[in-house]
Formats: structure tokens, C-alpha cells, sequence
């Protein structure tokens, strides 16, 4: 999930300066209870071997079309998702919350909940840091 | 009693054996065995603690003032020793609670301890103890004349949570030292048994990867090694790529052969030290002795029940031809 510009300036300096440490704004369950969901410009389609290759569009504004333009960009670029990412990409479609894709993960793949847990949030706060998911929270707003 | 679904989870590390309920994990260690520190959390907002001490700990101090301070502090020692027998519980207990109280206290809250009267039953002296206030936590500090260490364990929660019952399944089944002279290392799914004389050198505790390296005076080590997600791992490699591919085989110019390990096809490997560092780097580890380790021996296999891929590797001399075997049969896997 991508904070907001003032929230990240605030943490860096509440690292280096011990007044202005923040305390933690969202406690673990709530972290469990969000949904991910994919962005609606990214397509995707799976491979020979099962592992899904992301069709990511460039940007469509002023500057990105500027780029674009100047440098020859293709319309889109692709990223390449492993097996254990492609499973996790398929159960982000906003009806399995954070825990049961944990629950799932660590189900199919037999590996201990807290290893999961550790590898699941890191990997999904990386495609939200790359804006391929979003949260949302059932009753609250899309991040 | 709260029901637990599944195997409850085993930990051990440095001599101490316990058990919790399922999916509990390691959360925090020390890698020191005479003064040492687990942490364990649940899923929830529970967690156990453990603190081991040996009050009779040798100091190991190379220096002249650092040799003069220990043999100071080791007279002294003894003779505070001798007139008890055991070490003063209620005084490290009380300096703890102080410590928990002095805490709470910055968190705006107070904590209301109970300790109860020293029991004592063949070689055990101990205390149980319990507080409340801004959560609780219910424990027991123990002496073990056996292994002659201190041991503090408690579990603490929220006030809703089943403290009570966690704790005493916890300390009902708290083994502090290993009677066959083996200990049993539990973490993450990885359970082995190493001889109790070889001493945790490195570890690496990764999503999906565990490694616990041990040694022990002489040179010999034991290298014990988890992956998991070995069905993704072997649609690219197989069983055999992945020994010679991790493990130091080729190094050894090992022969390769193939057994069963814990009911599960594996490659074995036999080889020596060959390079003129190795065996100079192996002889000088046993101080010079005749005896290095420069005899190496690896197993690796895959075990489809728990998803995982063990790997066992072992330097040790002539003298501990049985080594790498026994650590297989104790390195369990499903």
C-alpha cells in the first residue's frame, strides 16, 4: 500500500529523530482483514509453465506520453510472476483478504503459517508499491 | 481449555525442549548457550518467553586481567554456592517483576504480582508466578541441579486470553537439558538432533530456507539445511542436481551413492578434504592434533508429506564414523 508523500516524510524523519517516531497506525488484524485487488489496466495471460506474464501499460498522461514518444516505449512492458506469485496474483480479485490468501498459500504449498505470512505481505506490499494491487477494506474505501 | 487444531508446535533450542499449541513460531533468540533468550508468538496477541541462565558459567576470558577478574568472581561465586546449594530464585524472580513493574509503569499501567512459596522435588527447586495488569502472564522459574541452570519461562497475553491453560500445557512438557546426551533443535517445521557438546556457530532463518550450523572442539561440524516449496524447486532441478548444486560435494571429490533417509529415496555423499588450505584450516581447528576432521559426509532427500528438502552435511575424524548417520535419523521431517 503506498503511503501518502507527508506520511512517508514523517517516518524518515521519526527515524533519525526519536520525538517524531511514529507508532504503529494499523495493527495486524486490520492488515489481515484488507482485500487486494488487481488494476484494472494491467492484463495478464499464463504461460507453458502456469506462471503469469503482466501486460503493465505505460503512463497515459501528459509526461508519460511525452516519454513514451521520445523514447520509443512500447505500449506496455511485461513482468514475469513465478509460481508461487501467480498463485497469489489469481486470488487478489478483491474476495480473499490478506489472511486467506496466507491460509491458502501456506495450504498448498505446506510451508509454516509464519513463513507465509512473512513472504505473502512483503510480496504483496511490492506489487502494491508498484501499483499492480490495491486494498480495499469491505465498508471502507480502495487504496 | 481453547482446542487446538493439528500437531502442537515443538521448539528446542539450546537444550531446552517444549511445546505450544499449533502455529506458534520462533520469534526471537539467542545464540548464547550458557545465558540465553526465546521468544515464541502465536497467531494472536499470546506469547512465551524463556530466559536460561547457568549461574555457574565458565568465563572465557583470554587475557591476563580478563583470566585474574574470573578466577575473583568464580572464588567468590563459590562460596555463595556452597552455603545454599542453589542459586537465590526469589531474588532473580523479584528483579525481574521489578523490571516488568518498572516498564509497565512507562506505559501508564501497574502490574499486580503473585509468587508462590519454593517448592523443591528431586533435583528441582522452583517458583510459580503470576501477574495481572495491562495483560498478564503466568510462569515458573526453576534450578535444575541436573544441568545446573537457572530457567525462567512464562507465557503473557491479553486478559481474555487462555494464559492459564497455555502455560501449564507448556510447563508441564519443558524438558531444560537432553538425558542421551543429544539435543534436540526444533524451529520452523525443522526438527534434528545434534550431540549436546557441539556449540550453534551461524544460523540463517529465512522465509523458506532454515540453515544451522554447529562445531564443536576439533574441528568437526554439522551443517543441517531445510528449503521449502520443493515442488516448485524440483520441476527444475532434480534431488540429485540439487545435492551437488548445494552441497559441498565436488569440493570433496565425493562418491556419490543413493539410500533411503526417514523412508525417503536420497544421495548420499563420501569424501575428505583434499585442498592443502582445507587440510591445513582442518588441523589447525583441532589445535594441531592428529585427529582433524577432514572426513565429509552429506545426505539430501526430499519429503513430498511436508514439501520440504533436507540436506545434512557433516566434517568430522576418524574417531565419529557413525555421526552423519545418527543426525539423519534424527533429523525429522514428516
Amino acid at each position: 500500500m503506498r503511503m501518502p508523500l507527508g506520511l512517508r516524510l514523517k517516518q524518515f524523519a521519526g527515524k533519525h529523530i526519536p520525538f517524531l517516531k511514529m507508532g504503529p497506525t494499523i495493527d495486524r488484524s486490520k492488515i489481515f482483514s484488507l482485500r487486494p485487488i488487481r488494476h484494472q489496466a494491467i492484463e495478464w495471460e499464463t504461460n507453458n509453465e502456469g506462471e503469469a506474464v503482466l501486460q503493465v501499460p505505460h503512463r497515459k498522461d501528459k509526461l508519460g506520453k511525452t516519454v513514451s514518444y521520445w523514447f520509443r516505449l512500447p505500449e506496455s512492458r511485461a513482468v514475469q510472476l513465478d509460481e508461487v506469485g501467480t498463485f497469489v496474483w489469481n486470488l487478489c480479485d478483491g474476495s480473499s483478504t490478506v489472511e486467506s490468501i496466507i491460509l491458502q498459500t501456506s495450504k498448498k504449498y505446506k510451508m509454516n503459517r509464519r513463513e507465509v505470512e512473512i513472504s505473502v505481505t512483503t510480496y504483496l506490499q511490492m506489487l502494491a508499491e508498484r501499483h499492480f494491487i490495491g486494498f480495499f477494506q469491505r465498508g471502507g474505501k480502495t487504496t | 481449555m481453547t482446542e487446538e487444531i493439528g500437531p502442537r508446535t515443538l521448539i528446542g533450542w539450546q537444550g531446552i525442549r517444549f511445546s505450544l499449541p499449533p502455529e506458534w513460531n520462533m520469534t526471537g533468540f539467542s545464540l548464547n548457550k550458557n545465558d540465553g533468550y526465546v521468544k515464541v508468538d502465536s497467531t494472536g496477541s499470546m506469547f512465551a518467553q524463556v530466559r536460561w541462565t547457568d549461574p555457574k558459567q565458565k568465563n572465557n576470558s583470554i587475557t591476563l586481567l580478563g583470566l585474574l577478574l574470573s578466577f575473583f568472581i568464580k572464588s567468590n561465586k563459590q562460596k555463595k554456592l556452597a552455603k545454599g546449594d542453589t542459586p537465590d530464585l526469589r531474588s532473580i524472580l523479584d528483579e525481574f517483576l521489578k523490571a516488568a513493574n518498572k516498564q509497565a509503569k512507562k506505559n501508564k499501567t501497574s502490574i499486580d504480582c503473585k509468587i508462590k512459596p519454593e517448592e523443591r522435588y528431586e533435583d528441582r527447586v522452583w517458583h510459580n508466578f503470576s501477574w495481572t495488569g495491562g495483560g498478564q502472564g503466568q510462569g515458573k522459574i526453576w534450578y535444575c541441579k541436573i544441568c545446573g541452570r537457572v530457567v525462567m519461562a512464562q507465557v503473557v497475553g491479553a486478559a481474555k486470553d487462555p494464559v492459564n491453560d497455555v502455560a501449564a500445557a507448556m510447563l508441564g512438557d519443558f524438558f531444560d537439558h537432553d538425558a542421551d546426551g543429544w539435543y534436540t533443535w526444533a524451529l520452523y517445521d525443522l526438527v534434528t538432533g545434534i550431540p549436546s557438546d557441539f556449540k550453534l556457530k551461524n544460523q540463517k532463518l529465512m522465509s523458506g530456507y532454515l540453515r544451522l550450523e554447529f562445531e564443536r572442539n576439533g574441528g568437526e561440524r554439522i551443517l543441517v539445511e531445510r528449503w521449502g516449496l520443493a515442488n516448485v524447486t524440483l520441476k527444475k532441478f532434480t534431488i540429485d542436481e540439487w545435492f551437488k548444486h548445494s552441497c559441498q560435494t565436488g569440493a570433496h571429490r565425493s562418491v556419490i551413492s543413493q539410500g533411503i533417509v526417514q523412508d525417503h529415496p536420497a544421495f548420499f555423499a563420501h569424501g575428505k578434504v583434499h585442498s592443502l588450505s582445507g587440510l591445513f584450516s582442518a588441523w589447525r581447528d583441532t589445535g594441531f592434533s592428529l585427529r582433524p576432521a577432514i572426513k565429509y559426509e552429506a545426505s539430501c532427500w526430499a519429503c513430498e508429506e511436508t514439501n520440504k528438502i533436507y540436506a545434512v552435511q557433516v566434517w568430522h575424524n576418524g574417531f565419529t564414523e557413525g555421526l552423519a548417520k545418527e543426525v539423519n535419523l534424527r533429523c525429522e521431517c514428516h
